[in-house]
């Protein structure tokens, strides 16, 4: 019910924070970090240190996922001995570090890092039959993320969906719903696209925050050349003049 | 609060060379009976209130820029505090809870702010009071723990793996939970 005293001016607004998102001059960026992206430590590392340049977000499914293979990888298990070390739970210790790891990335984020809802029918109901069984949480959390912000007429926001499982993910189908379906990689060489500069102060932490044990820029150019950041790579290594990182991994 | 401020015998010039919250401060104490505060005691605890780096200091800063947004609303509107219950859109619901629209629109959509409607045209609204119950649950939260991702991973171990067993686990497991 409208009241008596309607104003009678615009009342004054706060001035909104306008995100400086590099992939998005007009309005922001969002990216839903799927669990292999959230799991790997060098590649999340890179993520979050380059988090002023979008909004990453991720639901308690992906987190649930990030648990399941935090166990799986870390403990270094396999067959049977995985088996065994499923059976045995509540593995308290181990859940707990992997725990620590999800608390920073959500401290260093903020609470909206969290999307919850999308497993209602209207968001389920978009989701493309070509997506992977196992992978419907994650585009349903694409979906939601795309419906919030066309329902807030913000249209010209972009959605990204990282995840080094794209194949599972329909990614011509996503994007006919406006959400580019990108692997890590991808995803890192188009911010360093966008914003050189800004990247290339991201990553020079990314190598000074660890002394202990020290990495390097080697291993870092190793770490994305791994991922698939190939334009990012070929650009550092020659910025860094490193002809051929240490323990460069094998190429995605 | 505005009407207290302009009774106020100190002429803004006197104010100028003092710090921001000095000269708050200065007006507070004019305001105390028979001078039984000090303005410069109260003028160190209010910067080693809104100062501080602590959960404590981040949540009066956020109560104060609350009440500052509520009190400049009340002027431009000429109303005086009231229980009327406003709808709000999920833009001014955005501005008080300080957080973006999208967000807010997921917290009405969830059910996470009580009573909310929608318009014919589909426009969010949401009740002020159910914002406010909403600030008094989750507006003082704080997450415990660190930010440091990278702290953690080291504690954890997780540097003493090959990034590739990362990528390439033993057996993909997915699924909901």
């Amino acid at each position: 019910m409208p009241s008596q005293n309607q104003p009678t001016s615009t009342p004054p607004r706060r001035t909104a924070v306008v995100p400086d998102h590099p992939l998005t001059p007009t309005g922001s960026t969002y990216a839903i970090l799927d669990a292999n992206a959230l799991l790997p430590p060098r590649l999340s590392d890179i993520l979050f240190d380059l988090r002023n340049l979008y909004f990453p977000r991720w639901t308690i499914d992906i987190e649930t996922e990030f648990l399941r293979n935090w166990a799986q990888v870390v403990k270094r298990l396999k067959g049977a001995e995985l088996k065994a070390y499923k059976a045995a739970s509540p593995h308290a210790d181990d859940k707990c570090k992997a725990e620590k790891r999800l608390n920073a990335y959500r401290n260093a984020v903020g609470d909206e890092y969290r999307l919850i809802g999308y497993g209602a029918n209207h968001i389920a109901k978009q989701v493309p039959t070509a997506v992977n069984k196992g992978d419907i949480h994650v585009a349903q959390a694409a979906i939601l993320m795309r419906h919030l912000l066309a329902s807030e007429g913000m249209v010209s926001d972009r959605i990204f969906l990282v995840s080094s499982n794209v194949k599972h993910l329909a990614a011509k189908d996503m994007a006919g719903l406006g959400i580019e379906v990108v692997r890590p990689g991808a995803f890192v060489d188009l911010l360093f696209q966008a914003a050189q500069d800004r990247v290339s102060e991201a990553l020079e932490k990314t190598v000074s925050d660890l002394t202990n044990p020290s990495y390097t820029k080697g291993d870092l150019l190793g770490s994305l050349s791994l991922h698939g950041a190939k334009a990012t790579f070929k650009h550092f290594c020659k910025a860094w003049s490193v002809r051929r990182p240490p323990g460069k991994e094998r190429q995605l | 609060m505005h009407s207290t401020l302009k009774k106020t015998n100190r002429s803004s010039s006197a104010l100028v060379g003092l710090d921001m919250l000095s000269q708050v401060a200065e007006l507070i104490v004019e305001k105390i009976p028979n001078g039984t505060l000090d303005k410069a005691i109260l003028s160190k605890a209010l910067h080693d209130v809104l100062d501080a780096r602590d959960d404590h200091g981040r949540m009066a800063r956020k109560q104060i820029q609350l009440h500052i947004l509520e009190v400049n609303e009340r002027l431009a509107y000429g109303r005086q505090a009231g229980p009327e219950d406003r709808l709000l859109s999920t833009e001014q619901a955005a501005q008080m809870m300080m957080k973006s629209r999208p967000h807010v629109a997921m917290l009405i959509d969830a059910g996470e702010l009580e009573g909310a409607s929608a318009t014919p045209k589909g426009h969010r609204r949401v009740p002020e009071s159910s914002v406010r119950a909403w600030l008094s649950k989750h507006g003082k939260a704080t997450r415990p723990g660190s930010s440091d991702y990278k702290a953690a991973a080291r504690e954890a171990g997780m540097y003493a793996i090959a990034e590739s067993a990362y990528v390439d686990p033993p057996a993909p497991d997915r699924g909901r939970a």
